[in-house]
């Protein structure tokens, strides 16, 4: 679904309490529709921000990696380097010493639940390219799991050789997520809430009842009886017979 | 904290209270039932007093809210609740016999805040969720709801003792419960308040959720046994007004219905949720 215009966060602000619950998620969004800003707001949590029949809602916030990574190159042997470049996703890069080229083809914040990786691929001037997963936390995951680069060769930074790369950082960046919600129908549903109530109202506190008032005459005169019945509430019927009875009285016997 | 001492000391208040209704019951003599009047109004004008406390404490804090955000702030609640509407009922019915299962019930409920290992009875800040106006009508209706609750199971328990009874066997104890027909008719009295009240609980929740979420309903665990207690609740109301379900069979309907409402309160914290406030 297109929503017709375009929304800008300017900001997001996490607050914490002193004993480090939190206290405010809050971004702050620009709505630009027709090209000039429309409306401008800070989104809480309670406080969502409505336009033109669509609600925004903060829903949650994190760190997702970037589209860079710091990857590390170094050459052994015959006339070593060590340099450290900075690549962007899906961009190649040649080989210090025109061994071919390296593109880096994704970034995960989380690879195999051995923390942040990043995915290599080289391809040699001949031959067929290779795959690669480097971890930024190479030597903890060692010292975990020893072997474990020896023994997966799509693992191992050093497969390629004579390089062996690493990965010495990662851009991250922050996002607030934001719930969008068209929901035209949600008015009926507070209406027919509140029938409802009114229902159990009239249901459980009103009941269906009959009064009966019967004037008969006798040889001393008249005798007016009254009767009621009601499919709930005996007592309240029983009340208001009675003080039915109690105005005939008043009317009628001196 | 001085609210939460008071509170401990309330809680054996209420313990008073009930062995004195049930002193009353054994013995039969009423003047021991003015005595649990008097100690339970008495625990109740003092826990009135004790949460204002802890609302204007939370304040001083900085962290100011109403004291309905945590499981202890609910038992609490909870327990206040009950003895609200036993204090109203017993004042319009004039009649103490289920005073000592509504004090027990409250008893239960401030002993478990007050002295389980579990529960924090800090008065903690309000997560962004949390802070809304929705939370004070939310919380209100939905626990005078189970206060109604608590009270017709008490009725129905009382109903089922009640049963035992006959003219020839001369037990105060059980004399002193109200006809069979009184207490069928209070117990339905408390259900169909209860019923309206959880609706509104229900209602206003997703009111709330719908302007924090963004949906007013999404089947968290605590929404869904909240309507499984409302169905079982209407089925009851249903039973007896078009069947004409009486006595024995609706006092279980309703005892069965009380544990629905345990479980809403209690058991969906073992499952996630939204709801998981009640976890500290």
């Amino acid at each position: 679904m297109k929503l017709g215009f375009e929304v800008r966060c300017e900001n997001f602000f996490v607050e914490f309490y002193k004993d480090g619950t939190p206290k405010e998620y809050r971004s702050d969004i620009t709505i630009l529709a027709d090209g000039k800003e429309a409306l401008k707001g800070n989104l809480t949590v309670n406080n969502p921000i409505t336009f033109r029949g669509i609600t925004f809602y903060q829903s949650s916030y994190g760190t997702i990696p970037g589209n860079k990574a710091r990857i590390g190159i170094s050459k052994q042997g015959a006339n070593p380097s060590d340099v450290s470049i900075t690549m962007a996703l899906r961009k190649p890069v040649p080989l210090p010493g025109n061994d071919g080229e390296l593109h880096l083809a994704d970034i995960r914040p989380d690879f195999m639940r051995l923390g942040p990786a990043a995915l290599l691929v080289i391809g040699p001037p001949e031959g067929e390219e290779k795959k690669l997963w480097i971890f930024r936390d190479h030597d903890s995951i060692r010292e975990r799991f020893p072997e474990i680069f020896e023994k997966f060769p799509g693992l191992n930074p050093a497969a390629f050789e004579p390089y062996f790369f690493s990965l010495d950082q990662m851009e991250s960046k922050n996002y607030t997520g934001l719930q969008v919600n068209k929901d035209p129908g949600v008015f009926f549903i507070w209406i027919g809430c509140f029938m409802m109530i009114v229902g159990f109202f009239v249901a459980f506190f009103q009941s269906h009842r009959g009064i009966f008032v019967r004037a008969q005459p006798t040889k001393k005169g008249i005798r007016i009886s009254v009767a009621g019945r009601s499919n709930k509430d005996p007592v309240g019927l029983e009340r208001e017979l009675d003080q039915l009875s109690q105005k005939l009285r008043n009317l009628f016997v001196l | 904290m001085v609210n939460t001492v008071i509170l401990n000391y309330i809680t054996f208040v209420y313990f008073v209270s009930f062995f004195f209704y049930l002193l009353m019951m054994v013995m039969g003599k009423s003047s021991l039932g003015r005595i649990a009047t008097y100690v339970t109004l008495g625990g109740f004008v003092v826990q009135t007093f004790a949460i204002i406390l802890r609302w204007i404490e939370s304040y001083d804090l900085g962290i100011g809210h109403a004291p309905l955000s945590n499981l202890y702030e609910s038992l609490i609640f909870f327990a206040w609740t009950i003895i609200l509407l036993y204090l109203l009922i017993e004042w319009r019915t004039k009649n103490k016999s289920i005073g000592a299962i509504a004090t027990l019930l409250a008893f239960g409920a401030m002993a478990y805040g007050s002295y389980s290992p579990m529960i924090s009875n800090r008065i903690q800040p309000l997560v962004p969720a949390l802070q809304s106006n929705w939370l004070l009508a939310h919380v209100i209706t939905s626990f005078f709801g189970y206060a109604a609750f608590a009270l017709a199971f008490g009725l129905s328990l009382m109903y089922l003792i009640k049963r035992l009874d006959n003219p020839e066997k001369q037990n105060m104890f059980l004399n002193l419960i109200p006809r069979s027909s009184i207490l069928d008719d209070l117990t339905h009295q408390m259900v169909v308040i209860g019923f309206l009240l959880l609706a509104l609980g229900i209602i206003t929740g997703a009111v709330w959720a719908h302007s924090a979420w963004g949906s007013y309903w999404t089947w968290d665990p605590k929404e869904t046994w909240s309507l499984i207690t409302w169905l079982v609740y209407a089925a009851l109301l249903h039973a007896r007004l078009m069947r004409g379900w009486r006595g024995k069979r609706l006092a279980i309907f309703s005892i069965a219905g009380f544990c629905c409402v345990i479980f809403t309160y209690f058991g969906v914290n073992y499952l996630p949720g939204l709801h998981s406030y009640a976890q500290s």
